[in-house]
């Protein structure tokens, strides 16, 4: 009797659920809100503190830039109404757009702008080559300041316009706070608003069309152009679980996956309601980082013989696997498909066991560890990681892999200790956009020694040929000069080019107008 | 009973102190710096150093741990390295999701495993009590992860009738907030209603036996108040045991079932703050959920008293 | 995972009253089944080497994410290794945390717990101590200490093993109490036995029938740990084989490639069942009051 009401009690409840779910499930929202699934949690919203692609991507919401680069990389007006250069190219002058306001309401002068580019200058490679040519910025009214330099330096514009670290305008309180404080205050002048109060480190974080901004008059074209906000709200949401994502997009309830696995593309093209779409013109390139300081990788020999045991199609196919969107091989330091595209100088990039073997023995290797570091929690990595080892092992190198989770690589490789004693001689990590092609900004191709990033790449003869290529400011010229950086740069081999993909993201077919921009931007977006 | 609580409330003090200590210790020691995360994939040796001065995890540890008792006694849990959001505000953001996620699954498994235990008791031996316990056997030895894949693959994906994943405020709305959680709830409560089945029906075969029960039987009453009146209340105390000491099997469970279905929980600030190194998140959250787990188990020593009379009189 | 339904003492001491008969006749039936399980399962695992078909960490990304098929009976995964290789070899690696934390935690838990329950200065302290570890979530001490520490095999049974104590403990520390108590313990104690004498000869043969069981379902609870801790992307590095790990690296394929979690998934569930009813199966034969009986 008991059992019988407690089963037609449980019937009715599962009934009742049922009935919910079926109401629930059609009122999908039709409004103008973008879901998207970002490819990392936003932690840190200070563009200066933070390298991570996720707070970039971030900060072309809130904020604007002085210039942008077009569709064919050259760096276009964007805050900036219209500049001049002075006939010994020594003195630009920039006048702002008229009527622009921070997203508190106080109008946008050159004060701001100068303060914002002051800190940009002290964390910013490209920044930090600029400010070493300059004399100063002279403010000469509200909408007017001028650079001065004092060496020639031929990038002016180029460093402005830095797509994956640009200088990002910000209200002169907020710029002006010290170095080392991060910026809590996510005030810019850009097409959204941050709501910080409905942001959720490690859930979710909220923007809303600004609806003082005031976009240029030309289309959108790459990052320069008009940025046109025709979302109301975008939400960005953080699923750590790929699986998840997939089955979310492809039930509708998320709009936008920044970065699906590769792996996916082709369930998803299969599916009429997503789109697959690739933003990225260039896309990322992947690279072996050799430690310069302890043997054997001190010896640039040991470097080259890396080139000997790379096999880039088949790494990018065990990090893409999809053939359409990875290079069976890209041999140059700068980015196939960007102007400084070269051939010069290759050596190696192609798997030669022997020649590998003798290079290690020229450097002195006598089967000492090498410490490779495999991140556990970053698969693509793993995957091309795991590929080079394979390789290693083959010539004979006593691999000692370490695996362990990011946040401790990260840690890890950043000190300077020998290998045995907590240190490292090689891990697997990635660049994308327009930066690495050029041997300025690309921060792992920097060899300056103390001076260069983690690994400490260290040739001053590559140094002087890229300070050189810095200054000038003639097209042709430049050209040649890339060649012998590149020939140059096979010799000491600050990195190895483990092979160039393309990373595409996907969307439901009602959203429209998505940029090929290089990053994911979220202006001239469409939801119908 | 003053007496007991005030003893119980001391001895809780010195285990949430120890608690305090091992994790401090516990986090520090390890390799893995947050300045690293922070600075991102492209920083400079110096940028991180930078970054490690201004955090101040450059001073001694005993330094760091005194700095952080005195604050915490204060009731400041400190901020987040990364968001600089203060930690008690994060976690106060992701209790309702993971509460809601304990309870729901907590009453499903209750509801489910206490009538299945009886009955299993009830008719031990026979084709039902076997049924009963080879559910409850595989319930728990499948991993919450394929479960969960299992669910979303037929009821959100084929079938369409359940959301795959996230959560909804119930100030949205409750039909929302119900959906959101019927899979993940099912998921996590199959494992934990498969314990309490388990050991609600080894208990009542025991109660069972017992002479009052027998009793009981021969002065011809029914079953059903046998079961329900008689040996249900006596099973009582090891059942609510089990529930008090499941608390922490459900946590456990909860981590895994919030990244399988994307919600964003207190389990899943954890696992973020671990991996990313945000030390004053990681030492919050364990105090807290340790605090939680011991406030828990003194609820449960205090309603044995409900269920069994006896054990009111001990001091 | 599984160890609340801890067999507590009042198992082993019970005035339990079962039908013996039918008691011994469910017995039967899970033992047997949970010992078949369980032989086939280790006996895979012992014979990884002559059962795998490829090399278990062969890289081969020609042939990635293929379904099974002749040549791969449970396909390939992300990097075109073999599943059912993996699958095998992993066995013995989740065998072996499994194993490994219940001799550990059987170790340091019978002489935590024998001494807390012999020595009571020596009690306050060590069940304070356990009581803080217990009141932090397992799991999230499990991934707490994985991260921070060197991943490796050893570090995994450590992590899972350092939560798993505190039951132990408390569980051998109730039987010496309640065995300290009975009448020819008091007696021995009244003729001058020694502690160290009294502890060996009266008290741990008493106490190993619980242990025994505990025993049983902490490595139950282990290997479904270890697959979590692999989950959350904290388990047994990469490049060693566990059903934990391979689960990891195919929970992004699950709708690509359902088979590079579905196998070792189903193989993990078993082994895990099996131990249970093992576990299930000694509780009810090792009870002295049901042995007494036969």
């Amino acid at each position: 009797m008991v059992f019988k009401r407690a089963i037609r009690k449980i019937a009715s409840a599962s009934l009742l659920i049922a009935g919910i779910a079926a109401a629930a499930c059609p009122a999908l929202a039709s409004d103008k809100t973008l879901r998207a699934v970002v490819n990392a949690d936003l932690k840190i919203i200070d563009p200066t503190w933070s390298t991570a692609y996720v707070t970039i991507r971030h900060s072309y919401l809130v904020y604007d830039n002085l210039f942008a680069l077009n569709s064919k990389f050259e760096p276009k007006p964007q805050m900036v109404d219209s500049y001049t250069v002075s006939p010994d190219r020594m003195i630009y002058s920039f006048t702002l757009r008229k009527g622009m306001k921070w997203h508190d309401g106080t109008p946008v002068t050159a004060a701001d702008c100068v303060a914002s580019l002051k800190r940009w200058a002290q964390r910013n490679a490209m920044g930090q080559h600029m400010t070493r040519a300059m004399e100063g910025y002279e403010i000469v009214d509200d909408l007017t300041f001028r650079i001065k330099l004092k060496e020639k330096f031929g990038l002016v514009l180029e460093a402005l316009a830095g797509a994956e670290a640009p200088a990002f305008m910000m209200p002169k309180r907020i710029a002006e706070q010290p170095i080392d404080k991060q910026i809590t205050d996510p005030i810019g002048s850009g097409p959204f608003i941050m709501k910080r109060d409905e942001w959720q480190p490690g859930a979710k974080a909220v923007y809303v069309r600004n609806p003082d901004y005031i976009p240029r008059n030309e289309p959108a074209d790459y990052l320069a152009g008009g940025k046109v906000a025709k979302l109301d709200r975008v939400e960005w949401l953080y699923i750590p679980d790929n699986n998840t994502t997939l089955s979310a997009l492809q039930a509708g309830e998320i709009d936008y996956f920044e970065a699906p696995p590769l792996d996916f593309v082709q369930l998803m093209k299969s599916d009429p309601n997503i789109t697959v779409l690739t933003i990225d013109l260039l896309g990322v390139q992947m690279m072996a980082r050799p430690n310069s300081l302890f043997p054997p990788f001190d010896n640039y020999k040991a470097r080259q013989a890396l080139l000997y045991l790379t096999n880039q199609a088949e790494a990018m196919q065990a990090v893409v696997g999809d053939p359409d969107y990875y290079l069976k091989s890209c041999v140059t330091y700068f980015m196939c498909g960007s102007e400084n595209e070269t051939k010069a100088g290759v050596v190696g990039l192609t798997v030669d066991i022997e020649k590998a073997k003798a290079l290690f023995k020229e450097a002195g290797y006598k089967g000492e560890p090498i410490v490779v570091m495999l991140p556990t929690d970053r698969p693509q990595y793993q995957a091309a990681e795991n590929v080079l080892i394979a390789a290693m092992r083959k010539a004979g190198l006593n691999v000692d892999v370490q695996s362990q989770d990011w946040a401790t690589i990260t840690a890890r490789r950043a000190k300077k200790d020998a290998p045995d004693k907590g240190g490292w001689n090689l891990f697997v990590t990635s660049q994308g956009g327009p930066d690495p092609a050029s041997p300025l900004a690309n921060i792992w191709f920097n060899s300056q020694c103390d001076k260069a990033n983690i690994g400490w790449a260290c040739d001053e003869e590559l140094t002087k040929l890229v300070s050189a290529w810095a200054q000038e400011s003639d097209p042709a010229k430049r050209r040649t000069m890339v060649d012998a950086i590149q020939t140059r740069a096979f010799v000491s081999v600050p990195y190895v080019n483990l092979g160039q993909y393309v990373q595409p993201i996907a969307f439901r077919s009602n959203i429209k107008g998505v940029l090929k921009a290089g990053v994911p931007v979220y202006w001239n977006i469409e939801k119908q | 009973m003053i007496n007991f609580v005030l003893r119980k409330i001391g001895s809780t003090a010195i285990v949430m102190m120890v608690v305090a200590v091992i994790v401090f210790v516990m986090i520090r020691v390890g390799p893995g710096d947050p300045a690293a995360v922070i600075a991102g994939d492209h920083a400079t040796s110096e940028d991180i150093d930078r970054i490690r001065r201004s955090l101040g995890l450059d001073e001694p540890m005993l330094y760091q741990f005194l700095h952080w008792i005195g604050r915490l006694l204060g009731g400041d849990l400190g901020q987040s390295l990364f968001s600089r959001k203060p930690v008690l505000e994060l976690i106060a953001g992701r209790l309702e999701p993971t509460l809601s996620l304990a309870a729901t699954t907590m009453t499903f498994a209750v509801c489910s495993a206490i009538p299945l235990g009886i009955v299993a008791a009830w008719q031990v031996g026979r084709w039902i009590d076997r049924a009963v316990m080879a559910l409850a056997t595989v319930a728990f030895s499948f991993p919450i992860f394929i479960i969960g894949y299992g669910l979303v693959w037929g009821f959100a994906l084929k079938l369409r009738w359940l959301p795959v994943q996230g959560f909804r405020p119930l100030s949205q709305g409750p039909a929302p907030y119900l959906t959101h959680l019927v899979l993940p709830s099912l998921t996590l409560g199959l494992v934990f209603m498969a314990l309490l089945t388990r050991m609600t029906r080894s208990t009542m075969i025991e109660v069972l036996g017992e002479d009052y029960i027998r009793t009981a039987r021969s002065k011809g009453l029914s079953q059903l108040p046998i079961l329900f009146k008689h040996a249900l209340r006596n099973a009582a105390v090891p059942i609510v045991t089990t529930i008090g000491s499941g608390i922490a099997l459900l946590i456990g469970g909860v981590v895994v079932a919030e990244s399988v279905f994307a919600i964003p929980g207190v389990g899943r600030l954890t696992i973020e703050a671990v991996t990313q190194r945000d030390y004053p998140v990681i030492q919050g959250v364990l105090l807290l959920a340790s605090l939680a787990y011991v406030l828990i188990n003194l609820l449960v020593d205090l309603s044995y008293g409900l269920f069994d009379p006896r054990i009111r009189s001990i001091p | 995972m599984t160890s609340a339904d801890i067999a507590t003492p009042r198992l082993a001491f019970s005035r339990t009253k079962r039908h013996w008969l039918l008691r011994g006749a469910q017995r039967h039936v899970t033992v047997v089944i949970g010992g078949m399980l369980i032989t086939l399962l280790v006996g895979t695992a012992l014979l990884a080497p002559v059962l795998a078909t490829h090399d278990p960490l062969a890289l081969n990304v020609a042939h990635r994410l293929r379904a099974p098929s002749a040549e791969h009976w449970f396909g390939t995964d992300n990097l075109g290794r073999d599943v059912f290789s993996r699958t095998v070899y992993g066995g013995r690696i989740s065998l072996l945390v499994g194993l490994g934390v219940a001799a550990l935690t059987t170790l340091i838990g019978s002489v935590l717990g024998l001494l807390a329950g012999m020595y009571r200065w020596f009690d306050s302290v060590i069940m304070r101590i356990m009581d803080g570890l217990m009141a932090i979530p397992a799991i999230l001490l499990a991934v707490a200490m994985m991260a921070l520490a060197r991943p490796g095999l050893l570090t995994v049974v450590i992590a899972i093993t350092v939560p798993e104590v505190p039951r132990m403990v408390r569980l051998v520390r109730s039987v010496v109490l309640v065995i300290r108590e009975l009448p020819y313990v008091e007696a021995a104690t009244a003729i001058g036995a020694r502690m160290p004498r009294l502890l060996l000869r009266h008290i741990l043969p008493n106490a190993l029938t619980p242990i025994i069981i505990q025993a049983t379902y902490v490595c139950a609870s282990a290997v479904l740990i270890e697959s979590y801790l692999g989950f959350l992307g904290v388990g047994i590095p990469p490049e060693i084989p566990s059903w934990g790990n391979i689960l990891s690296d195919g929970r992004s394929y699950v709708q690509l490639a359902f088979w590079i979690i579905f196998f070792p998934g189903m193989f993990l569930g078993f082994m895990v069942l099996a131990i249970n009813m093992l576990g299930d199966g000694l509780r009810d034969m090792l009870d002295p009051r049901l042995a007494r009986r036969f």
